[in-house]
Order: C-alpha cells, then sequence, then structure tokens
C-alpha cells in the first residue's frame, strides 16, 4: 500500500491529455479565465498546503469541536450582558457582511473547482469551497442563538437579502468577486488581494481586539475561520505567478482593482469595529496602525516578491488611513436609523485616543463630533432626530458607499460623463475602475438613481421602512440613546445651530 | 422644473442629494444644504457657492448658472479659504 507521501502527489497532479475533445473545449476561456494558456503553462502550478481530503475532514472535525465548545459556553443571558453595547455593533456589523458573502465564495470556489487549469488548483478550490460553506454556517448558527436577546442580529441573514444602501454596496462587491469572476479573476481579487491583503486585518487583528473586548465567542469564530483563510488563499499567489510569467499587465491592473474595492470594504467595516466601537479601555492599537503592519509592511512585501508594483493611487490610499473611516463613520451615526447596528457617540476620551492615534486629520474631524455632541445635548436622551439626518446622502456609481472620500475640507467627489449621462465617484480610483469597464456598471443603480426613478422613496422615514428593511425597532440608534455623563460638560449649541439665512 | 444635485459643504463628511427647482436662488439652495448638514456641521452666516473652480453668484437661479441634473456643487463657509481645486 502506498504512503501518503507517495499517493498524494499522484491524486493532487492528475492531468491528463484529451483524445476526443479540444483543451479549449473542457476550459473555454469564458469559464477558466484569461489569458487562455495550454494546459503545459500550468503544469508547474503548486501551493504549500498540499492537504488530502481525509486530513481535511480531521482537521476541520477538531475545528468544530473548539466552536460547538464555545457555543455550549455563551449564549447565556449573563454572558452577553456583559459585553459592551457598542461592541456588540461590531459584532452586527461584521456577521452580516461575512456569512451570505461567505456563500458566494463558494460559488467562486466552485467555479475554480471544475474550470481551475491545474488539477491541484482545482482539489484546493474544492476544500476552499468547503472552507466557504463553513464559514457561511458558522455565523449564522452562532448569531441565530443571539437573535432572542437582541432582534437586530437577525440581519446576519437578512442583510444581504434586503435593500438596505450597505447591502446594495456589498452586493455590488460581492457579485463581481465571488460569484462573476473567471477563476484566474478570482485568485487574484479573492485569494491573493481580500485574503491575503486585508483578512489577516479582521482575522487577526480584530480576533486580537474581540479578545480584549471579552468576547470569546467572536474570538473564536475568527480564529476557526483564520486558519481555513491562511490555507486556501495560497492558490492566489500559485495562480498569479502563473499570471505574471505571460500577462503581468493583466496582473497589475487586477490587483489594482481589487484592492481598492477591498479597501473600501474593511475600512468601513473593520476601521468602525476598532476604531469607535471598542470600548476605550480596550483599545490597543488604532485601526490606520493595524493597516500599517497587515498592509503597509506585509502586503507590500508579498507584491513585491511577485514583481508587482504598488497600485497607482498608493499615495492616494495612505492617506485615506487618516480620513477615509473616519468620515463614513460620522455620516453613518448621523444616519443610525439606515442600518441594522447602534452607533456609539465618541466622547471626550475616545476624541482624545483619536486625536492621539490620527494627529493629522482629527483637527478637520473633530469639529463634525463637536456639533453632533452640542446637538445631542440640547435634544436630551431618547431623541434620536436632534442628532439624526433627514435629507438622502450621495453614493458612488462605483463602490455604491456614501461619498466619503477626501477631507472635510475637499471631498474626493469626481464627475465623469459616459453615454450622454453624468456619474459621480467617491475616488479617483473608483472613477478609474468605472472607466476601464463602463459597460459593466453603467446600468447599476445608486440609491439616488433609484430615488430619482420612482423606485425608492425619497422620504427619508419612508425610505427606511420600505425600501432599507428596517422597523422602528431594529434599526440603529445611539447606542445609549444619547445618554451620556459626559454631555452635560459640552459647549451649549450656540446660536443659528438650527440653521441660518445666507 | 426639479434639478437633484450632489451638494458638498466644507467641513461635512459625505455629499447630500439636494432636490431644487432650477427656478431656485444658488442663496435658497445653499441655505438647504447649510440647514441639511447641521447636524455635523455649525451653520455658517455666510458662504460661497462653487461649481469646480469657478464661484457662482449667491443670487442666480439654478437654471441661470446652468446647473445641470446631478452636477456637483461645493459650499465654502465665508470665513473658511477655498479648497481650491474641485474635481469635475
Amino acid at each position: 500500500m502506498l504512503e501518503r507521501d507517495d499517493w498524494l502527489p499522484l491524486a493532487r497532479k492528475l492531468d491528463w491529455d484529451f483524445s476526443y475533445v479540444s483543451e479549449r473545449d473542457v476550459f473555454p476561456e469564458a469559464m477558466s479565465g484569461a489569458p487562455w494558456l495550454p494546459g503545459d503553462a500550468w503544469q508547474h502550478w503548486e501551493e504549500p498546503y498540499r492537504t488530502s481530503y481525509r486530513e481535511y475532514v480531521a482537521t476541520q472535525h477538531q475545528k468544530e469541536g473548539a466552536v460547538r465548545a464555545v457555543r455550549d459556553a455563551i449564549g447565556r443571558p449573563g454572558d452577553f450582558a456583559r459585553l459592551d453595547r457598542g461592541w456588540l455593533s461590531a459584532v452586527k456589523l461584521h456577521a452580516a457582511g461575512l456569512a451570505l458573502a461567505e456563500f458566494a465564495a463558494v460559488v467562486g470556489n466552485l467555479r475554480a473547482a471544475r474550470f481551475g487549469r491545474a488539477s491541484a488548483w482545482r482539489q484546493a478550490a474544492s476544500l476552499g469551497a468547503l472552507d466557504e460553506l463553513r464559514h457561511t454556517q458558522i455565523p449564522l448558527l452562532l448569531m441565530h442563538d443571539l437573535v432572542r436577546m437582541d432582534p437586530q442580529f437577525d440581519w446576519t441573514h437578512k442583510f444581504f437579502h434586503t435593500n438596505n444602501w450597505v447591502a446594495i454596496a456589498a452586493r455590488h462587491l460581492v457579485d463581481e468577486m465571488l460569484l462573476t469572476s473567471d477563476p484566474i479573476e478570482f485568485a487574484v481579487a479573492t485569494n491573493f488581494v481580500f485574503e491575503t491583503g486585508f483578512t489577516n486585518l479582521q482575522f487577526v487583528g480584530l480576533s486580537a481586539v474581540a479578545h480584549e473586548a471579552g468576547d470569546r465567542m467572536f474570538e473564536t469564530m475568527l480564529q476557526s475561520i483564520q486558519t481555513d483563510e491562511a490555507r486556501h488563499s495560497q492558490i492566489g499567489g500559485a495562480v498569479l505567478e502563473t499570471l505574471m510569467r505571460h500577462d503581468p499587465a493583466r496582473a497589475q491592473r487586477a490587483i489594482d482593482k481589487w484592492f481598492w474595492r477591498s479597501w473600501l470594504y474593511f475600512a468601513v467595516t473593520t476601521g468602525f469595529a476598532m476604531d469607535y466601537f471598542t470600548p476605550i479601555e480596550e483599545r490597543r492599537h488604532s485601526f490606520k496602525e493595524f493597516v500599517e503592519e497587515w498592509i503597509l509592511g506585509q502586503f507590500s512585501d508579498q507584491l513585491a516578491r511577485y514583481g508587482l508594483a504598488r497600485p497607482w493611487y498608493w499615495d492616494q490610499f495612505v492617506a485615506s488611513l487618516d480620513y477615509y473611516h473616519h468620515m463614513v463613520y460620522a455620516s453613518a451615526y448621523t444616519y443610525r436609523a439606515s442600518v441594522w447596528f447602534d452607533c456609539v457617540l465618541p466622547g471626550p476620551s475616545e476624541r482624545a485616543w483619536l486625536a492621539q492615534k490620527y494627529p493629522s486629520s482629527w483637527p478637520e474631524l473633530d469639529p463634525i463630533w463637536r456639533q453632533v455632541a452640542r446637538r445631542a445635548r440640547q435634544a436630551g436622551p431618547g431623541l434620536e432626530w436632534f442628532t439624526h439626518g433627514t435629507t438622502p446622502v450621495t453614493f458612488c456609481d462605483l463602490c455604491q458607499l456614501v461619498l466619503c472620500g477626501g477631507t472635510p475640507r475637499r471631498n474626493a467627489a469626481c464627475l465623469r460623463e459616459h453615454g450622454g449621462k453624468r456619474f459621480i465617484f467617491c475616488s479617483e480610483p473608483c472613477a478609474w475602475i468605472f472607466e476601464r469597464e463602463p459597460e459593466r456598471y453603467a446600468e447599476h443603480e445608486t440609491v439616488v438613481q433609484r430615488i430619482l426613478s420612482g423606485k425608492a422613496p425619497g422620504n427619508l422615514l419612508a425610505l427606511l421602512r420600505t425600501y432599507f428593511g428596517l422597523s422602528q425597532d431594529r434599526w440603529g440608534k445611539d447606542v445609549a440613546r444619547g445618554d451620556y455623563p459626559w454631555l452635560a460638560a459640552e459647549p451649549r449649541p450656540e446660536p443659528g445651530d438650527e440653521g441660518v439665512s445666507c | 422644473m426639479l434639478v437633484p444635485l450632489h451638494g458638498f459643504l466644507q467641513g461635512d463628511s459625505v455629499g447630500l442629494l439636494l432636490l431644487v427647482q432650477d427656478t431656485d436662488t444658488l442663496a435658497h439652495v445653499a441655505r438647504t444644504l447649510i440647514d441639511a448638514a447641521a447636524v455635523r456641521v455649525a451653520p455658517a452666516q455666510h458662504v460661497r457657492v462653487f461649481r469646480g473652480d469657478v464661484e457662482l453668484p449667491l443670487n442666480e437661479t439654478v437654471g441661470g448658472a446652468g446647473l445641470g441634473p446631478l452636477e456637483r456643487i461645493d459650499l465654502v463657509p465665508e470665513d473658511a479659504a477655498p479648497a481650491g481645486g474641485t474635481a469635475s
């Protein structure tokens, strides 16, 4: 009987010559991706884990046991009540963004499991698909237990099925990256950029933050998922090696596109969690510091290792570390009824921490929070609408997120014309992505276009209730309902705060 | 005629959708944007209105200024220096 090390290479590298169909028929470019290369070009495809199915099942069984143990240990009202309310918003945001996005990743992996050009790639992608199915089921299972204690957790499953503005943005990303990408683009976008470049930010960085916040369930969930990600993300580098040999320009374009799209996604989800939803006494590092370590440091090195350049907008990306997620959060707080999680009004100690971590940008951002705090003091506890916007915000025609690029002094939104229509983008990289493939993006309607075409109501309250899928008991509120002891020391509103004449 | 505009107030964190009439003056449009953003930006007494780098007169109408659907306008409080070079 063959030993494991004897049969595994044979089983993983089981490619053969076709006798009655052509290779192009078996692996058509439309499904396998471009550039189409003969099989010989892929024969050296390799990834370091080289796991067999039997080993995979045994390892996953152990990991499932750890998740089950945590699930058995939590779920009691007393445990849940001990967690900080702001932190729970981080969990709700991530759980909703994670569960069904991972299910879409099952599809992307299965496409590679059939149309990937090397048998070892197809085998790794098969295990990747099983991973992503697990990553769908774990948050659905764990968060379902919490719905009875907090109905906002219902959005773990509901989120992607709604027309909530965040869900529209998330679907725009997930549909393209996970559901419709060919295996080559999927490997670069998902396995390399998203999973190698960014998810360490979440699964290692945020997992450490969860530990500090005392949330053992979320910490265990993230760590359990991360061990899978570390394995199947290796598909990305292996595909990139071949792509760089045959079409380096295509590889660079894909990196430039997917790095920006991934950055916006993580800035909103992980940026909120680290800099606003983690209790101040538990914070060790800012979101920017995590990005500096995992992306400016490690991912930059990886790009260089493959002979890739940093994306052309790198300076703009680095500048946005100081602003982007802060601008989106300030906007989200003042439109919190449009989301499914509660928001924290940063008080003096949080603002002092942020000023220390973001010395170059906070002087521009702090006036926004001073104004919100003034109005919160004037309103008093429980009066949400005095610190809430009533005019619809505008959205980027590419990423579908709110127009929060640049700085408060100069918003980076930019206009472009295409096919006789005017489009607006949050940033030059989003405009660049659109202009490379306008036929792919031009017909997708932002929330604003849906309002203008009568598909969505223009009245904000009607928009929340009938289009975003929210109800008053579920939509986001101030996490303390405006009842902050520190507010008493805030300056009173100045004359004219409720409107002026020009 | 209804003219939707993307409005940006200097000091704010996000762009806002302004639904105005082509007969509205830019002073009215400015007041609408200032009121809409007041939750985040303390209202300024006087502002200047820009389309790109070009300042528009406050007594001009939306139609008279040639503003079409989904154009970008920027409001700069008078005591603040123009940001310069708004993208178009």
